[in-house]
């Protein structure tokens, strides 16, 4: 029979553990503390693909999200874009989700036409194509006839940045921003190998670890996946940081919290099946990793707590 | 005016609207179903006109309407790619007779159309794009080149992983391999491969729980930054401060769940 406290606390309300997980990741928002950022290989990879890109070249750049991944995917988005106007790369932009492109064309509004970047010329937007991966093999094949018109409803062939332009392959490379299916996956599938094209991809979290085997295998030249590589890339770029820097606070508290919980059920467990010396242990280890943590990232981040 | 209402009409929607799916977190409410309703219905229409705009106008009804028979009736020009086009109409309309029961069975044909097309579609990209490029990338030395050279020099954890880093990967492969291997009773040799083989999948998975994590985190922050950091500009650079809005409205909706939960009493176990 386990202890009294033991059994209060695993009946514990689910709510208590949302309102924990709530704070945990909240409160850093509204008091952040500098974490120190060190990019990854795959993310300097990225972005080495995009400084070694010519001034003036072409990339296709497929926004495959929407609203409902506005979190992650729009933040990688501006700072892709953001990337690419300020090498001075021109940019096709497609989006082969129903419900994105509004949100897709908002932000190359923000980036290119704000900064008095000419449509058309420096920038074009696509808009939307039904048909999913098949549309994907259709631009490798011919990109006006997959895209007659642009999102707009113009003919694609007025505008000038579409001089020389028949195929993929007269692109320097295609960079992939995914939030899921159609996305990266379908993009490497269907057009990396098929038409020899350098592709990067920028996804969402839950999509990382997939497209990391692409990644080793050299058909993604680069990788940006989930908040955390955001905040790297933002590193990189250098200047002023944006919302993926200052959310690495709150992602950092959120895991510790997550996994202080996960800890702090396996020590009840534990104690429940009347282990004690392995929850005394499980417990001294806990306290001795987040201690060090702690301590680590204080010294990193120069003595801030 | 209208444009400082409409922004503040815009705001105070999105503040409702987060707060009433975060009412879910507590229980199940009327708020929340309606804003759940909303979605839906919001979601099904936006997709609809998205699709009559993108897809059945510019790629069936203007080329069938004015390259097809507009040609045909008035300047004598067949263009036989356009006409054609009344085929996949016909396909597209087939699949509502699904609704009639009679008819039902006719739906099928253009389905199979899809399912046929699109599996001809994905075999070629699994095959060129997975599997072939997957099988050459885990075509590797035992370890990686100049890998033992590196740890020799400098010695440390780093360079030690660095030796390790191919060994791994082939042992994981090899062994996740033998765990989907059914051919053969995993016993033995077998067996052993396909425990180790759990063990590479476990830590796979979480990994990938790790980033879903990550995910949902980012989502919920988002909203966080929006309800709380954000401010919104108003036209005559008036700013409004969102944390304030999002107060007023959380104010007002917990009044409502409240002057609610006192009406219907409370819920039943």
């Amino acid at each position: 029979m386990a202890a009294p406290w033991i059994e209060k606390l695993e009946g514990i309300d689910r709510r208590a553990v949302f309102l924990v997980m709530g704070l945990a990741i909240t409160l850093p928002l509204l008091y952040p503390v500098p974490l120190p950022i060190n990019p990854t290989q795959p993310v300097k990879d990225f972005h080495r693909f995009i400084e070694n890109l010519p001034l003036g070249s072409k990339v296709l750049v497929s926004d495959d999200w929407d609203p409902g991944s506005k979190a992650e995917l729009q933040t990688v988005s501006l700072i892709v874009h953001r990337h690419l106007r300020d090498r001075g790369v021109r940019v096709i932009d497609t989006c082969l989700w129903q419900t994105g492109p509004a949100a897709v064309a908002d932000v190359l509004d923000r980036i290119y036409g704000k900064a008095g970047k000419v449509y058309g010329e420096d920038y074009l937007f696509l808009g939307f194509k039904e048909g999913r991966e098949l549309v994907m093999p259709s631009l490798g094949n011919s990109i006006p006839a997959t895209y007659p018109a642009d999102a707009r409803g113009t003919p694609i062939g007025q505008f000038p940045i579409m001089q020389g332009v028949r195929r993929l392959s007269d692109l320097a490379g295609l960079i992939s921003i995914s939030a899921g299916y159609p996305g990266t996956k379908e993009w490497v599938q269907q057009v990396q190998k098929r038409y020899s094209i350098p592709m990067v991809s920028a996804c969402s979290g839950v999509s990382a670890p997939e497209y990391f085997a692409y990644y080793e295998s050299k058909q993604l030249q680069g990788l940006v996946g989930g908040m955390k590589a955001f905040a790297e890339y933002e590193k990189l770029l250098g200047g002023k940081t944006g919302f993926a820097t200052l959310a690495m606070t709150s992602q950092a508290a959120g895991h510790y919290m997550l996994v202080l919980l996960i800890l702090l059920g396996n020590v009840l467990y534990l104690l429940k099946r009347e282990m004690r010396t392995w929850a005394l242990a499980l417990a001294l280890a806990s306290i001795l990793l987040y201690a060090y943590t702690l301590y680590a990232v204080s010294a990193a981040s120069g003595g801030a707590p | 005016m209208n444009g400082v209402l409409a922004l503040m009409m815009k705001l105070i929607l999105q503040i409702f609207f987060t707060l009433a799916v975060f009412s879910f977190l507590y229980r199940d409410n009327p708020i929340y179903r309606l804003a759940e309703h909303v979605f839906v219905g919001v979601a099904a229409g936006y997709g609809i006109v998205v699709q009559f705009h993108t897809v059945f106008m510019p790629n069936l009804v203007r080329p069938l309407r004015d390259e097809g028979v507009r040609a045909l009736l008035l300047h004598r020009q067949f263009h036989l790619g356009a006409l054609l086009l009344v085929i996949p109409g016909i396909l597209g309309f087939m699949i509502f007779l699904k609704f009639v029961s009679n008819y039902a069975w006719l739906a099928r044909w253009p389905m199979a159309v899809v399912i046929g097309y699109y599996s001809g579609a994905a075999i070629i990209g699994s095959a060129q794009g997975d599997l072939i490029p997957q099988i050459q990338a885990n075509v590797l030395p035992i370890v990686r080149a100049g890998a033992w050279g590196r740890f020799i020099g400098s010695p440390g954890i780093f360079t030690f992983l660095d030796v390790l880093y191919n060994p791994i990967l082939i042992i994981g492969t090899f062994c996740c391999l033998i765990y989907f291997f059914f051919s053969k009773e995993h016993t033995g040799v077998t067996g052993g491969a396909a425990a180790v083989g759990i063990w590479f999948l476990m830590i796979s998975f979480g990994a990938s729980y790790g980033s879903t994590v990550m995910t949902r985190v980012s989502l919920f922050l988002e909203r966080a930054y929006f309800l709380l950091k954000e401010t919104t500009m108003l036209p005559g650079s008036v700013q409004v401060a969102n944390w304030k809005v999002t107060a007023v409205v959380l104010a007002l909706l917990v009044g409502f769940l409240v002057a609610h939960r006192i009406k219907t009493g409370p819920e039943k176990a």
